[in-house]
């Protein structure tokens, strides 16, 4: 019965998964982020790594979304690597269902979605944006920022895969000399989608490579 | 006919977009009251974009016995309209101010729309006397071509040789930089230098500088095999069916004018219902219409001829009339053949947010340049930039970017500018003291904790004071300060170290920038 029910309606459409700057991908066991999940990200460098997460993806014609992050450093975004170009970043009103309504019609059109949420966004409402995202076959990626008290956790998405990010060593600043050059980044990847927890050491912002032209 | 320009009336709301947000309604559908308030004088009004109405004068004005009857009538209309909505969000606590609106008369869109922002400026409708606009306009300053972006249209196509020239700011800052700050400089110059300079938007600059409209008068009717019609035999009743409906027929007319090697600036569209109830309206756009354009002009007219006039019956036809073509300069590929779906379904997200939260909350980083981190991009609102045209060329030059005195490499992913938003700090030294800095910017001491708002944190290590000095020649302007990197760990909970960037400015550190 199944398996007619299938050869009668085909096999579903997978749509690859999208590109991840190649020191993150091993990371992945997927190989990059597949459509329709939620990334949820933590630690103390969570938006550096939602920023590195998402470039190689904008760099290959994806639009990226910068939802309710208040004062996101640009230049950051572009050593991350992400295309200018396809970068929007919208403030959507803070009540919860007006909140999710903007996300969501950004959905349509956004293939990755960084969203830092607000402190009154509801489990429900919150779920309801993971379904539009799921059936829309995009990614959101789910930011911790709690040096902004103005923010809800990311918490309150039920994330497919979870990144923590910890800065183990700053390198280059002293007492008084110098200035930082460099971030190393322990990143953990588990979750409910992920069979075995994966562990990785990353310097970033990682190099980009340059495209051809 | 000699190619003078259409005598219009422009009623401009600078700020509607911020005004409709406050009020708590999408910008289109609450522009829809003005909007109806301007037809009850002048049926055939063109909606630019929610907040800048403009009206052909010649019939109206005649009607009502002169264009300064006219721009009287049209101020009181538009004053009471604005009113009546104020009155009607009771217990909404709405900045007036953001209401605010000119009527201006004049020979030309810019010319007009210039005029309208001075009737800002005074309150009262200002009308240039006819055939004096060129000589009005030489004396305003270039910079109006921002401010009138929502009357004369985009830039649309570029601007060779100057890099990526996607705004009026861009085109602005050029003229400046060559000298040129009023239009009388730019209309001097010979049309042929103009447009050797500036490529295809040149040939427009120069006209509108002489006073005339970007694209000459149609001398001539509209061909009637251009006339598209669409006639239901049952009247449609769902508004997404006429919709849907005339996507064929805005895509045929289209694709008829693409063969000739034209495209459809201005568009009347009528639509009439089975009882003989009429819409029509007039659409411009400077870069030509493509067929989602059509579409979605048709659709904003229905939903605001549904919402106010309340039509009694099903839609028995549709009719796309173009009152105004121009020979489509060779741009077509770029602009619809070198755009891939993403592009597409993104600006279509992008415009629907801009609706439904107001367009300043949608922004697109553009480049500024400065060494303030939270400067250096500036966040553009998303209807003032052709965001079609940013994906086709380098938006940010790297070598551009290096601004001495800028924060090293890497760049902090959350910013504060340090003149306004960012948070107050206490950077202490070993013995509870503040840090100062005297005059040879060497610090009182080492810097040893550091507490943003309750919380308070080791420093684990440092580096700086970085001196900045800006505009030390301008004392009005001047600015005076140092930047310290911090590394440091919050002392309650051992939780991982955090670095930042402190900034003292007139005895005040504040945190300016977070490495999150």
């Amino acid at each position: 019965m199944t398996t007619e029910l299938r050869t009668r309606l085909g096999t579903p459409i997978v749509r690859a998964p999208l590109p991840v700057t190649a020191p993150l991908a091993s990371l992945f066991v997927d190989g990059g982020l597949v459509r329709g999940r939620t990334v949820g990200c933590t630690g103390d460098a969570a938006l550096t790594t939602a920023l590195a997460l998402s470039a190689a993806a904008t760099r290959s014609g994806s639009w990226l979304a910068v939802v309710g992050v208040p004062n996101l450093g640009v230049t950051a975004a572009i050593e991350a690597g992400v295309a200018i170009e396809r970068i929007v970043l919208v403030q959507p009103p803070r009540a919860s269902r007006e909140w999710v309504t903007t996300a969501a019609a950004l959905v349509e059109g956004f293939d990755v979605l960084i969203v830092a949420a607000p402190p009154t966004l509801s489990a429900h409402d919150a779920r309801r944006l993971q379904s539009r995202i799921l059936a829309r076959q995009s990614v959101l990626i789910a930011v911790d920022l709690p040096a902004l008290p103005a923010l809800g956790s990311a918490s309150v998405f039920a994330s497919d895969l979870d990144v923590h990010a910890d800065t183990v060593s700053w390198s280059g600043i002293e007492h008084g000399g110098s200035h930082i050059t460099q971030r190393t980044v322990r990143m953990r990847v588990d979750g409910r989608r992920c069979p075995s927890p994966r562990e990785g050491t990353v310097t970033l912002p990682c190099p980009m490579p340059q495209p051809a032209s | 006919m000699p190619d003078a320009p259409t005598r219009v009336v422009v009623v401009h709301f600078p700020r509607w977009s911020e005004y409709s947000a406050a009020l708590g309604c999408s910008a289109r559908s609450a522009f829809e009251t003005i909007v109806q308030a301007v037809v009850a004088y002048a049926p055939l009004v063109e909606v630019a974009s929610p907040g800048v109405i403009i009206v052909a004068t010649r019939g109206p004005s005649r009607y009502v016995g002169g264009d300064d009857r006219l721009a009287g009538i049209m101020h009181t209309a538009v004053h009471d309209a604005v009113r009546t909505m104020i009155a009607a969000a009771r217990g909404l606590v709405v900045d007036e101010s953001l209401a605010v609106f000119g009527v201006g008369i004049a020979d030309g869109r810019l010319a007009a729309g210039i005029a309208s922002h001075h009737a800002i400026r005074s309150g009262e409708p200002l009308v240039v006397p006819v055939a004096a606009s060129a000589h009005w306009l030489a004396t305003s300053s270039v910079r109006a071509l921002v401010d009138c972006v929502g009357v004369i249209g985009t830039v649309g196509a570029g601007v060779p040789g100057v890099g990526n020239v996607a705004s009026y700011r861009d085109i602005v800052s050029l003229l400046e930089r060559l000298g040129l700050y009023r239009f009388g400089d730019v209309a001097a110059l010979s049309e042929a230098d103009v447009i050797a300079r500036f490529g295809a938007f040149g040939r427009d600059l120069s006209r509108l500088s002489r006073g005339l409209d970007r694209h000459p008068p149609l001398v001539v009717a509209p061909t009637p095999e251009r006339v598209r019609l669409l006639q239901f035999d049952e009247p449609v009743e769902s508004r997404d069916a006429v919709v849907s409906a005339a996507t064929g027929l805005s895509a045929g007319l289209v694709d008829h004018l693409r063969v000739l090697g034209l495209a459809v600036v201005r568009l009347h569209i009528l639509v009439e219902s089975d009882h003989g109830e009429r819409t029509e309206r007039m659409w411009y756009r400077s870069d030509g219409f493509t067929d989602r354009a059509i579409v979605e002009s048709l659709r904003w007219q229905l939903d605001a001829w549904i919402a106010h006039a309340a039509p009694t019956s099903g839609v028995v036809s549709v009719r796309l009339s173009p009152e105004q073509v121009v020979v489509d300069a060779g741009r077509q590929a770029a602009l619809w053949g070198g755009e891939r779906d993403g592009d597409r379904h993104a600006q279509r997200a992008m415009r629907r947010i801009a609706d439904m939260i107001g367009a300043g909350s949608v922004t697109v980083p553009a480049w500024r340049g400065d060494r303030d981190p939270a400067r250096s991009f500036e966040f553009v609102r998303s209807d003032a930039v052709d965001v079609e045209r940013r994906t086709r060329g380098a938006v940010f030059d790297a070598a551009a970017g290096e601004w001495s005195g800028a924060l090293p490499s890497p760049a902090p992913t959350l910013v504060f500018d340090s003149s306004s938003d960012a948070p107050e700090i206490g950077v202490l030294d070993a013995g509870g003291r503040c840090i100062a800095v005297d005059a040879r910017h060497a610090m009182s001491g080492g810097p040893s904790v550091v507490c943003i708002g309750a919380r308070r944190y080791d420093v684990v290590a440092w580096a700086g004071p970085w001196p900045v000095e800006e505009r030390w020649w301008d004392p009005r302007r001047a600015r005076r300060m140092v930047r310290l990197q911090v590394l440091m760990r919050c002392t309650s909970r051992g939780g991982p170290v955090v670095a930042a960037i402190a900034v003292l400015e007139r005895g005040v550190w504040r945190l300016a920038a977070l490495y999150a």
